[in-house]
């Protein structure tokens, strides 16, 4: 009588090998580490044209109330700002008193010398956006560089 | 006395954790990862900003870019063009007719006002920001976006 292996009848045993799926996996990780780059989040202020030309929304006949911010960098501190005749101490205190100013049509221009960075005037647009302004803007370039520029004064609370 | 030797143990590594571990970071890296259509982007330091706003930019209605670098010291010729649109630097004088070229261009395909976002490095001035964005609206392009990096607190001041 034949005797039947169960050894051999229970199927042969076949071993998965699983080293070239950890050499592909290695090889995507790779990939992918070699090919991500980092890269700093970006964001955009949807501002109007400057107050001396056309523009959307808001122009210079409907905005009944253009706040001028004056900003001016300072070596090594905090930049100046001034908001009619009140100097301002920081960005905070200029959203506050921003905040203070709105109406329904305002218009924040942000003024300065010409070689005030674009950081300190970003800064000031995002107090102008922290006080709920709902528009916003650079001034106009002048033709006199050397002019220290008009700052429309408001009369404060 | 007999001394019997000690049978040598068989020691296994259990790869299984590490398998695990690997593909943890493939699915991290695969989910993380956008492959966006490669554009001449000039390296720029984008100011800081907490307010700024995401998502304004639609991709169906790409805006047309310029770049402000600011100058550095020694490089004159840089400083002279400090514009850059599609990894090219541009004068003012050669950025006003490309704008207006651009913008008719872009009124022919969508039948839409074209619409500008300014990337402008933090170090770059007041003047050259104006001077682009009059450039804008000498070529009646009306709807501007300045580009700035989202961060949780701008550092420097306070």
């Amino acid at each position: 009588m034949m005797m039947l292996n169960r050894k051999a009848c229970s199927g042969s045993r076949h071993k998965m090998q699983f080293v070239p799926m950890v050499d592909c996996v290695f090889l995507l990780l790779v990939f992918f580490l070699v090919a991500a780059q980092v890269r700093p989040i970006e964001a955009d202020y949807d501002t109007n044209m400057p107050t001396d030309g056309p523009g959307p929304n808001v122009n210079n006949e409907e905005a009944k109330e253009p706040i001028t911010v004056w900003v001016e960098d300072v070596q090594g501190g905090q930049p100046w700002i001034r908001l009619g005749d009140n100097t301002l101490p920081s960005f905070e205190a200029l959203a506050q008193a921003l905040t203070d100013l709105r109406g329904e049509n305002s218009l924040v221009v942000v003024d300065g010398p010409p070689q005030v960075t674009v950081q300190t005037i970003a800064m000031a647009l995002d107090a102008a956006r922290k006080a709920d302004i709902p528009a916003m803007t650079v001034s106009a370039p002048r033709t006199n560089t050397t002019e220290t520029g008009r700052v429309r004064l408001i009369d404060l609370p | 006395m007999m001394l019997k030797r000690a049978k040598a143990k068989k020691t296994e590594m259990d790869m299984t954790p590490m398998i695990d571990c690997v593909f943890l970071l493939l699915i991290f890296f695969l989910v993380a990862t956008q492959i966006k259509e490669s554009q001449a982007r000039v390296r720029l330091a984008l100011p800081e900003s907490t307010e700024a706003l995401l998502d304004l930019v639609k991709k169906e209605k790409l805006p047309i870019t310029i770049n402000i670098v600011p100058k550095e010291p020694g490089e004159e010729g840089i400083g002279l063009k400090p514009y850059w649109v599609l990894g090219v630097p541009h004068s003012l004088e050669e950025l006003r007719p490309l704008l207006r070229l651009k913008a008719q261009q872009m009124f022919e395909v969508n039948q839409e006002a074209a619409s500008v976002r300014i990337r402008a490095d933090r170090a770059s001035t007041l003047r050259q920001l104006q001077m682009a964005l009059k450039a804008c609206q000498n070529a009646k392009i009306l709807h501007v976006l300045i580009a700035a990096e989202k961060v949780r607190q701008v550092r420097g001041y306070r």
